[in-house]
């Protein structure tokens, strides 16, 4: 299985020499499982540099899982190139909008209508196919399984844990770990803690002993103090979530856009002394715009 | 229940009017962006017609979760603040038809009702040690009485019908709506939940709830529903406070005059629905 990071940035695209190491393109994961399959995790501005890559390979066909609908995981959409080429397949998944009901087909139905656009998605040259997943529904495509599982976000975000020839790997979209609404003086706490107990359990079940997580550590521990409920996790919450799920490789993504590479560094850096790595724990790195995995 | 009833409800029901009070009060938490995420959750699981769409809603093949989800706050965990938020706001403002007035089922004495049987059940199981989710019994409290509701809005004047020669009578309202209606509240409330695919014991709890079939949970809503109407806690259409049937003697070991005894002084249950409903 071959990962390859494209964009690793979170909420805006960061360009500029802060910046220029780890990269300033939002969210976008190239996944190419053993069975040759293209798999495409997210279509922030990193799909555009991902999808000139892919000339040589045309006609294709791309599958690609959208983890929520926010800007920076779909900015990039548009400008897939291969819409536009035909004999080109793209298939697009993701989740259905509970509140408007419309499927996973609206983000390109809005992002090309003709004020925002030049081109409408009915003049996409590509043989588009829309599915909009539910929670624990797999996906095959050839050899490889993709399971959707639901996360915590400000919109109904899934994270997708994929497997293929016996290696695996998960990706969590963005996530901030369920904190408890009521505080221990409340009657209600006990039972609520109980309840976001048994939905972390649930989480952990399905991410259980993947090769490689990816994973949304947008702050430290000190910056989320002012940011809860924004939906992001810390180094920290994901350090804890990978060792429970008996993780091999986390990689910390969703970088926040202030963040210079120096600095991104020094926090990094933070968190691993913070959380000494014991045997059995998983190897800690931070995503990079082109660094590749293979194994 | 004849069909033409079943198929009018069923069609009707998502246009049913959320309570006023409550939408407004979901608007005005919403606009503002620091509300504290347990305030919206009570104003939710305090409004029958509210707490019932969200239910449906996340039950519903839509969402297809894998888990049956049974009250508000597990709602919140599964699907995130912002999200039921957002459901609950698309619920309080969808266009619904206008709330239809009629003098025999006051909103507020109804809402009273539900409120009370809410808390007075969640009360008796804490006390006897009854095991179930502190808030699934909330929930079953709260709309076991769902069924009136509905019929209120959609069959009015039978409604009113039925309520009126239960007081002449003297007779449980449930006996005069199957007469008059060709159904009752409980009947009507869990097809509903049933066809909302709504968790299995909370389906069952509404639809027994005058059918002396006993569950820890049903039990406890039965004895709550009796209390809340013996303390004259808002009213919910019915005469008659029913006595302890054998299965529920048995569960408890004692009748209602020990029962509030044993539960103590129940004025806080009263105050906090009170000042809820008048908020």
């Amino acid at each position: 299985m071959k990962v390859r990071f494209w964009g690793v940035r979170g909420s805006i695209p960061s360009p500029g020499k802060h910046t220029v190491r780890y990269g300033g393109n939002t969210t976008c994961i190239e996944v190419r499982p053993d069975d040759g399959s293209l798999i495409i995790l997210d279509a922030g501005t990193g799909i555009f540099p991902l999808s000139q890559s892919l000339f040589p390979e045309f006609p294709i066909t791309a599958h690609i899982f959208n983890t929520h609908t926010h800007w920076d995981h779909i900015q990039g959409l548009p400008f897939f190139i291969p819409f536009f080429v035909p004999d080109n397949r793209v298939n697009i998944y993701g989740v259905a909008d509970p509140i408007s009901q419309k499927g996973i087909r609206e983000i390109l139905d809005t992002q090309l209508q003709y004020r925002f656009f030049p081109i409408r998605e009915v003049e996409l040259k590509a043989d588009i196919a829309y599915q909009s997943l539910v929670e624990a529904e797999v996906v095959h495509i050839g050899e490889t399984k993709i399971t959707p599982v639901l996360m915590n976000h400000p919109v109904i975000n899934f994270g997708y844990r994929i497997d293929c020839n016996g290696k695996s790997m998960f990706f969590t979209g963005d996530h901030e770990p369920p904190s408890n609404i009521y505080t221990p003086d409340d009657e209600e706490y006990k039972e609520y803690q109980s309840l976001i107990e048994q939905k972390n359990k649930g989480m952990i079940d399905v991410i259980q002993g993947v090769d490689v997580m990816i994973a949304d550590a947008s702050y430290t521990p000190e910056e989320y103090e002012a940011k809860k409920g924004w939906g992001h996790g810390t180094y920290d919450s994901n350090i804890v979530m990978a060792r429970d799920a008996g993780v091999k490789k986390l990689y910390c993504t969703h970088h926040e856009p202030t963040r210079s590479d120096d600095d991104l560094e020094a926090v990094f850096e933070a968190a691993l002394e913070r959380n000494p790595r014991q045997e059995g724990d998983p190897e800690c790195f931070l995503a990079q715009e082109g660094l590749t995995i293979d194994w | 229940m004849d069909d033409e009833l079943q198929k009018k409800l069923m069609g009707m029901v998502d246009q049913m009017p959320p309570f006023p009070k409550s939408v407004h009060r979901i608007m005005t938490l919403s606009a503002d962006i620091n509300c504290a995420p347990k305030d919206l959750v009570q104003v939710i699981e305090h409004d029958p017609v509210i707490t019932m769409k969200l239910l449906k809603l996340v039950n519903s093949a839509f969402f297809s979760l894998a888990r049956s989800i049974s009250s508000v706050r597990h709602a919140l965990v599964y699907l995130g603040l912002n999200t039921v938020k957002n459901l609950a706001l698309s619920i309080a403002t969808v266009e619904s038809l206008p709330r239809k007035k009629t003098p025999v089922f006051n909103t507020k004495h109804f809402l009273m009702h539900s409120l009370t049987t809410a808390s007075v059940a969640q009360h008796v199981a804490k006390t006897f040690d009854i095991e179930s989710d502190a808030t699934d019994i909330f929930v079953a409290g709260l709309l076991h009485d769902f069924g009136k509701a509905v019929l209120a809005q959609f069959a009015t004047d039978m409604f009113a019908q039925s309520v009126q020669e239960a007081e002449q009578n003297q007779e449980p309202l449930h006996i005069a709506e199957l007469r008059v209606i060709g159904a009752n509240h409980a009947e009507v409330g869990g097809l509903l939940a049933e066809k909302w695919e709504l968790p299995t014991a909370l389906v069952a709890c509404i639809r027994e709830h005058h059918m002396g079939i006993s569950s820890p949970l049903g039990d406890c809503v039965f004895v709550a529903n009796q209390i809340s109407k013996h303390e004259n806690f808002g009213q919910s259409g019915s005469p008659v406070i029913e006595s302890f049937p054998g299965y529920i003697l048995e569960r408890f070991q004692m009748d209602m005059e020990g029962m509030l005894d044993a539960l103590g002084d129940l004025s806080s249950e009263s105050e906090k629905a009170h000042a809820f409903i008048h908020m």
